[in-house]
């Protein structure tokens, strides 16, 4: 049976997590630096910095896990549950070795870095729990492709049916098959809509023209409208759905490119700190 | 005319169908309309698109309604067409060919452009993955971690290798391995702040002592770890082999590079009267809880000079044996004394005097403070002649020299003296003195400056304020002066500035010199007073004040402290927990 990532193993390693929290904040508040306030330098800072460090490390080997079907070991359900948990644990983590001393230099780059890097995971983790369930619902059991489908064959219902009137309603419905199209660009993907869609407005002109037309061609208006109704609402499912695929896969192109610029920072960070000690 | 019109159609595997039709027309129209003669359906072939007309015998093709046309490639309004040409129209390619027999003209229609398909061009107009955008995962991380390594590692580490120290501080610009710096250096240390390697010697080593050294030489340590009693005492381990960086840590911002944290000092000095009982120091906690009262180093003996601490709860003990006797409370009455000049009234800075600036009093001397009133005029006759202060035995030679040459000379103006002395003596003259005026000008002279030698050692002059002692053989005259010590600080351990204090209070806020009868008082407050106004490190209600506000780490007149590790110190020598004391008869 299906069982949420967050509820996993009843929160084992959520738990975990705040252990881990926990310990750090204790020792945070007890810990009194004979020199300053707290920053990476105590002996604190270094244990702090040291398992965020390796903590990072592991966290981004579930990259590599995730792969490995055959793997043994733990499922790859508790690798995901415990990369959650642990990597929101970073945020403290990671905090707390700073000691709240920031500046413009690679140690605070590497911070700013995870920070992202966590906060679009936490964006990745909404989009996961959130976003099937709707695209579910938004596809009423037909796939894009499908989607896509109907529409093409709306376009040429379409033309047929528009032959036998005049030629501005023609040219209205050929721009409207031969420009329509889903997504875009990354801004228009995410957006789920298209603003400029050229066939709502053709669909905004022919029932303009069919005000007018003769009566005996009503009945094809009506006909083309209705197609051309039912073009938009599938256009509107398909953007939807290209939307919610877009949620499912944007953040990680925050989360897996920024995740290797922070190891670079962490290995320049690392390395500054001890050879300028 | 009659027409012969052909519809050709090509199959998908090659090939071609052909339909023909004849029609016999006025004008052969092209277009959607179902009375067209050439019917195209076709979207973009409008309801009425072209027409040819035969005229002159011969052809014409037209446009109608500003429709797309073209023959032979070339847009076209209206021209002749003959046999050969290509019209095209829309999709459409209406080919002129020749007629056959009992025709007047013949055409092959073909569409040659179709619309294709829908589905397949709907999807190559749609992006519908952001991967389809450009968006590449692997290359984008490869470029950030490729261009974070070399701008934050590669760089900073080939700008070290290619710089000796000084051709790096001389870089113009900002030096790439400025982006490792952790934090802003401190103040008094910015001066340094863009030149790494003055500290940061030798990479993956922790800045060492001598880089401090280099401009920190002088710097001396806590107390003198090489004292026999302390030396190799591993309780002091944390003071005498800790490098400076243990304590001064750098890269903080504007905190000051100094340990300021009263634990610090008291996690040792809460117990160290049983650590290190030699030391002669007390168990000190914090200011609030924990200070002891204070201990000044008051002169035990004024001839040797030796000093000890008495506590100043001690009161019976609190005696400063400065060889002085100095009323305060006489000094200042508040009806004031006789000056030179009538009666005035003294304060604290008549004697006392505080450079602006300066932390401490200038020292006090007959000739700043006391001279004024109390001139050394030892024979009222001759107010210009005085006695030299602190020359105790040049002071008797003068005292016996000035009778004698009254007493050789004669001419002192007093009747009650010999005339032997009061009557000039011309060379040659022989003395004649009658009666009971006629004495031995010497023995005169001998007795005079006795005399007056014991008036003003013993009670006018010397005696009046110095503690003086008399007997055959201390002086020319018999007399001695126990040296005057007057005492600088009485606490050199502590540091307390009068200039920062002086806005704010009186002197008798603090020293209760209108009640002191004699020089021997310590006119000191006790600690109490301080803490009237001064609280812990972490007061909320009073100047939050740590170890270091009033004392030194490293106390001026200890060893040198750097380079820590190398550092060995001979002859321990405590003076600073000495007072510096001035002796009076060195001061000539």
């Amino acid at each position: 049976m299906h069982q949420s990532i967050l509820v996993f193993r009843n929160f084992r390693y959520l738990k975990w997590a705040c252990s881990i929290v926990a310990i750090a904040m204790v020792l945070y508040w007890f810990h009194e630096p004979a020199y300053g306030n707290a920053n990476g330098g105590t002996w604190l800072g270094y244990t702090l910095g040291g398992f965020g460090a390796v903590l990072i490390v592991w966290l981004m080997w579930f990259g590599i896990r995730k792969r490995r079907y055959g793997a043994g070991g733990a499922p790859v359900e508790d690798w995901l549950s415990a990369h959650i948990y642990l990597g929101l644990a970073l945020v403290i983590i990671g905090t707390l070795h700073t000691g709240l001393q920031f500046g413009w230099n690679v140690h605070t780059l590497a911070y700013m870095l995870m920070m992202i890097v966590i906060v679009s995971g936490v964006f990745g983790l909404f989009a996961y729990v959130r976003v099937p369930e709707l695209m579910t619902r938004n596809r009423r059991g037909m796939t894009l492709v499908q989607m896509m489908h109907e529409i093409s064959d709306l376009d040429s219902e379409c033309r047929e049916a528009a032959l036998t009137l005049g030629d501005e309603i023609n040219q209205i419905i050929l721009t409207a098959a031969q420009n329509t199209r889903i997504g875009g660009g990354v801004i228009r993907q995410l957006s789920g809509t298209d603003p400029d869609c050229v066939t709502a407005k053709a669909s905004r002109d022919v029932r303009h023209l069919a005000d007018n037309a003769p009566p005996e061609q009503a009945e094809v208006y009506r006909l083309l409208l209705g197609q051309l109704a039912r073009k938009e609402e599938l256009l509107a499912r398909a953007r939807r759905d290209v939307q919610f695929k877009a949620l499912l896969d944007i953040w990680l192109y925050v989360h897996v490119p920024l995740s290797f610029a922070l190891l670079g920072a962490l290995i320049a960070h690392i390395f500054s700190v001890f050879f300028y000690w | 005319m009659e027409v012969l019109i052909t519809y050709l159609t090509r199959r998908a595997k090659g090939g071609v169908s052909r339909r023909s039709e004849e029609k016999s027309a006025e004008v052969l129209r092209f277009g959607r309309s179902t009375n067209a003669e050439v019917y195209l359906a076709d979207p973009r072939i409008r309801y009425d698109h072209a027409v040819i007309h035969q005229r002159h015998g011969g052809f014409f093709v037209e446009v109608e309604n500003l429709s797309d046309l073209r023959v032979n490639g070339q847009p076209t309004r209206s021209r002749p067409v003959i046999v050969g040409d290509i019209i095209s129209i829309g999709p459409f390619d209406v080919s002129v060919v020749e007629p056959p027999e009992g025709m007047d003209f013949a055409i092959e229609v073909e569409l040659v452009r179709p619309l294709g398909d829908d589905y397949a061009q709907l999807a190559a107009r749609s992006t519908i993955r952001l991967m389809d955008y450009g968006l590449r995962r692997r290359i984008w991380s490869w470029v950030g971690v490729l261009v974070i390594l070399g701008v934050f590692l590669v760089a900073p580490i080939v700008f070290y290798s290619q710089h000796s120290e000084e051709s790096a501080e001389k870089t113009v610009g900002t030096r790439p391995d400025t982006v490792w710096n952790s934090g802003p250096i401190s103040s008094s240390h910015r001066l340094i702040a863009d030149q790494c390697n003055t500290c940061h010697q030798k990479p993956f080593v922790q800045v060492l002592d001598e880089a401090c050294a280099s401009c920190h030489e002088k710097t001396t340590h806590h107390f003198d770890a090489a004292k026999p009693e302390l030396a190799g005492d591993p309780r002091f381990k944390n003071v005498t082999t800790k490098s400076c960086n243990k304590c001064h840590q750098e890269h903080n911002g504007d905190l000051s590079i100094t340990i300021s944290k009263e634990d610090f000092c008291t996690d040792c000095h809460k117990d160290i009267e049983k650590s290190a009982p030699t030391l002669n120091i007390k168990n000190a906690d914090s200011f609030d809880k924990g200070h002891p009262e204070f201990r000044p180093s008051v002169i035990a003996d004024s001839v040797s000079g030796e000093a000890h601490k008495v506590s100043l709860d001690d009161m019976a003990a609190l005696v400063e044996k400065s060889g002085l006797k100095f009323p305060h409370e006489l000094h200042l009455k508040k009806e004031g004394v006789r000056g030179p000049k009538g009666k005035e009234t003294l304060d604290c800075n008549g004697c006392h005097l505080l450079t602006k600036g300066a932390a401490t009093f200038d020292p006090i001397g007959m000739e700043g403070a006391c001279e004024r009133c109390h001139q050394l005029v030892f024979d009222p006759r001759r107010p210009d002649r005085t006695l030299p202060h602190g020359q105790v035995h040049n002071a008797q030679m003068l005292i016996r020299e000035f009778y004698s040459d009254y007493g050789l000379r004669g001419g002192i103006d007093d009747v009650q003296d010999p005339s032997a002395v009061v009557d000039r003596h011309r060379p040659g003259q022989q003395i004649e003195t009658p009666g009971l005026r006629q004495t031995n000008p010497r023995d005169w002279a001998d007795s005079q400056a006795q005399r007056v030698a014991d008036q003003a050692f013993g009670k006018t002059m010397c005696g009046k304020c110095h503690e003086v002692s008399a007997g055959p053989g201390l002086g020319p005259l018999n007399w001695a002066v126990v040296p005057a010590r007057v005492t600088k600080n009485w606490m050199p351990a502590g540091r307390f500035d009068h200039s920062a204090h002086s806005d704010m209070l009186k002197c008798e806020s603090c020293h209760a010199a209108r009640d002191s009868k004699k020089a021997a008082d310590v006119l000191l407050p006790k600690v109490a007073v301080c803490k009237d106004c001064h609280g812990g490190e972490s007061a909320s209600n009073k100047v939050p004040s740590t170890c270091i506000t009033c004392h030194d780490f490293h106390v001026p007149g200890s060893p040198s402290m750097v380079p820590i590790k190398k550092a060995s110190w001979n002859g321990p020598d405590d003076e600073a927990l000495l007072p510096t004391t001035m002796p009076q008869q060195e001061r000539d």
